[in-house]
């Protein structure tokens, strides 16, 4: 009887262990190739407490389907310098406005930025460097839907030195970034990932949200 | 064995799995990543590689920033742990471990950390990049552009950020955000970073 009551108090302790601990993995290869490379970079910045404080910081927050991505302008640190960021574009088409600027959609889209290294290594010090492959990593974008939590960087480029100016979206169209929170997508099975950082590391009123209307929902009775 | 022991015993143990089964649920243990540059889906990892941690100011590199640059990779990393530091004048691509920059980063993003020459799990380079203008938001901006530069530079050693319950990480200049003071605390790295990750692996 005491084996059996250790046992059973083993395997309850176990149990707990594993549901504090929310397993958020992307559930298809196709998120799961995206959220991996996306999150090889990692971020210094101020984690906000729920969707809707973020929201309140976020020029708008949008849902949509991911439809697109594009070669986007460059950039270099210095004037007349070799480029040291190159960039997609990724166009959303939006389907609602949750809150902020509606401007910021352009003929029914947001075009959203993501950086690279315009060169990486081969895995060998001191080796060649090659240009970053852009059409591999349009290659794994996925057409998930989602929710964007974005600002207008149009005015506010990475460096100063721009290569290609207005290169990935149409004239006229706004260019933005999300927030590091901010960049949430469904998987085909309906599971929300966030894109960025794992929703684990986040406060814990991010770690219960399921689904883009999830979000939507936590925001709009808080939003204005 | 007669029934009175037989049912203390029975209570004993049921008393200690209720307490472990509390104290589980009270103090939930996190994994506390180390290692790892492709996040917690990838399975390669990265550690810098293997002799002096080398590191260089980037084209374009603000030079009000040097100092903070220089601090954490002398001071925070250098001076507290087993990490050798150099300086590598000639900021190879591919070959200098650790090269700073400043850039308008992400919105609400303080400073940014992504290895580039990754090699079977060592990574050769890494490129680390600060905003000021994001970091001197608030209060306490001397010591938020240490801690930041120091959070990088952690980064670079493998540390990473922690789940959000796991105090190991917000005790040290790896927490995420505005510094809640200016105690030195918050551009140094903690005794468990220390010694049960970045000395036991350099």
């Amino acid at each position: 009887m005491k084996t059996r009551t250790l046992v059973v108090g083993t395997v309850v302790v176990g149990l707990s262990f594993i549901g504090c601990t929310t397993d958020r993995s992307p559930s298809s290869e196709e998120s799961r190739q995206f959220v991996d490379f996306m999150r090889r970079t990692t971020y210094d910045y101020e984690p906000l407490d729920s969707p809707s404080a973020l929201a309140k910081q976020a020029q708008a927050v949008v849902t949509g389907t991911i439809v697109d991505v594009k070669i986007g302008q460059s950039y270099s640190p210095v004037p007349d310098g070799k480029a040291e960021t190159v960039t997609s574009v990724i166009e959303v088409k939006v389907d609602r406005v949750v809150t902020g600027d509606p401007a910021l959609v352009f003929e029914g889209s947001i075009y959203i930025q993501v950086g690279h290294p315009a060169f990486v290594g081969t895995g060998v010090e001191d080796g060649t460097q090659v240009p970053f492959d852009l059409a591999a990593f349009a290659a794994i974008v996925p057409n998930a839907y989602g929710v964007f939590f974005v600002d207008d960087i149009t005015a506010a480029p990475e460096y100063d030195t721009i290569i290609d100016e207005g290169s990935g979206r149409p004239a006229g169209a706004k260019l933005t970034d999300t927030y590091v929170q901010g960049f949430l997508i469904e998987d085909p099975d309906g599971t929300l990932v966030s894109v960025k950082e794992p929703f684990e590391v986040m406060p814990s009123d991010w770690q219960d949200l399921g689904s883009v209307e999830d979000v939507v929902t936590e925001i709009e009775p808080k939003a204005n | 064995m007669n029934a009175p022991r037989q049912n203390l015993r029975r209570f004993v143990a049921l008393w200690a799995s209720a307490t472990v089964v509390f104290l589980g649920l009270a103090h939930p243990v996190y994994a506390d990543p180390f290692g790892g540059c492709y996040g917690p889906y990838g399975a390669e990892g990265c550690i810098a590689d293997p002799g002096s941690h080398t590191f260089c100011f980037g084209a374009g590199f603000d030079t009000s920033l040097h100092d903070e640059a220089e601090y954490a990779m002398y001071v925070s990393l250098e001076a507290d742990t087993q990490v050798d530091v150099s300086f590598d004048a000639t900021c190879f691509a591919s070959g200098t471990d650790v090269q700073w920059f400043d850039a308008n980063l992400s919105p609400g993003v303080r400073g940014d950390f992504l290895c580039t020459n990754l090699g079977s799990g060592v990574c050769h380079a890494y490129r680390v990049r600060l905003d000021p203008a994001e970091i001197n938001m608030g209060s306490n901006d001397a010591e938020d552009r240490l801690k930041t530069a120091c959070h990088e530079a952690g980064h670079t050693v493998g540390l990473e950020h922690g789940a959000a319950h796991n105090n190991n990480n917000k005790i040290d200049c790896m927490k995420s955000g505005e510094v809640p003071g200016t105690s030195p605390q918050w551009r140094t790295f903690s005794g468990h970073h220390i010694n049960d990750h970045i000395n036991p692996t350099y």
